[in-house]
């Protein structure tokens, strides 16, 4: 194969990654932080958002659609981000799927037991809706 | 932030809106964190509805700063750390309560009138 040849089958590649339409499932009761990381990885970053207002039904949407990525808030009434990762985990359905936590208390010891439980990340809430997409992608070391 | 000040105006369009949309679900916990204030002073708060102020000092903490409202965040932060429970609420905390909740209330105005432009 040409070097030319071989350097464009490059490109193509990469920018068939640099436009793969992400598909983000968020978890999280408070519609209105929803709404806005709705708003935020849709209009910066053109990715689809998926919404779930509690765990359960975030861990059914998980499964049947299959997101590239779970922004998944710690603190819920009825069941909480660390039990949710759990469940996540425990499902063949939804176990390789990359969680990040959206928090504003964690303490270290709480992050390393949830590390250990394949929790991808943590982000800060509150969040920069302007680089909210920019820290997912860094998190998880998608190509932007 | 977005280096495309063409989508970084669309979200912030688009953040006004939601604001205004999701206004009454923010006073609703900026009143709860308010009655608790009040119930405080007259010594009347119950464990209950500082367990709901705090949760509600939590949620507004949260919401405000995802709205651009650091200062008011940073300060619903400090008074749900006040609100938590066994955490002694004397009259000099009192007072400082007050005066935060009178901060927060400003961002809020301020951000109303952002979202009104």
């Amino acid at each position: 194969m040409s070097n030319f040849r071989y350097a464009r089958q490059s490109v193509v590649r990469w920018e068939k990654r640099s436009n793969v339409r992400r598909r983000v499932l968020i978890i999280d009761d408070e519609a209105d932080i929803r709404e806005v990381a709705a708003l935020s990885l849709e209009t910066i970053a053109g990715w689809e958002v998926i919404q779930a207002a509690s765990a359960v039904e975030g861990v059914r949407k998980a499964a049947e659609q299959q997101p590239d990525a779970i922004l998944l808030d710690l603190m819920m009434p009825d069941v909480d981000g660390r039990t949710t990762l759990i469940r996540l985990q425990h499902d063949p359905l939804t176990s390789k799927i990359p969680v990040l936590l959206l928090t504003a208390k964690v303490q270290s010891y709480d992050l390393e037991s949830l590390k250990d439980l394949g929790l991808a990340g943590v982000l800060p809430k509150p969040f920069d809706p302007t680089t909210l997409s920019d820290q997912i992608s860094a998190a998880l070391r998608w190509q932007k | 932030m977005s280096s495309d000040p063409e989508k970084t105006a669309k979200l912030e369009d688009l953040l006004n809106s939601a604001w205004r949309e999701y206004r009454g679900d923010i006073q609703e916990r900026l009143d709860a964190v308010r009655n608790a204030c009040a119930m405080a002073q007259t010594g009347s708060l119950t464990d209950e509805f500082r367990a709901q102020a705090n949760s509600a000092a939590h949620k507004l903490a949260g919401v405000l700063g995802t709205f651009g409202l650091k200062d008011a965040s940073r300060i619903a932060l400090e008074i749900e750390t006040m609100l938590a429970p066994g955490a002694p609420l004397n009259p000099q905390q009192l007072v400082r309560f007050e005066e935060q909740l009178a901060l927060i209330v400003q961002g809020i105005e301020s951000r109303d009138r952002q979202a009104l432009e």
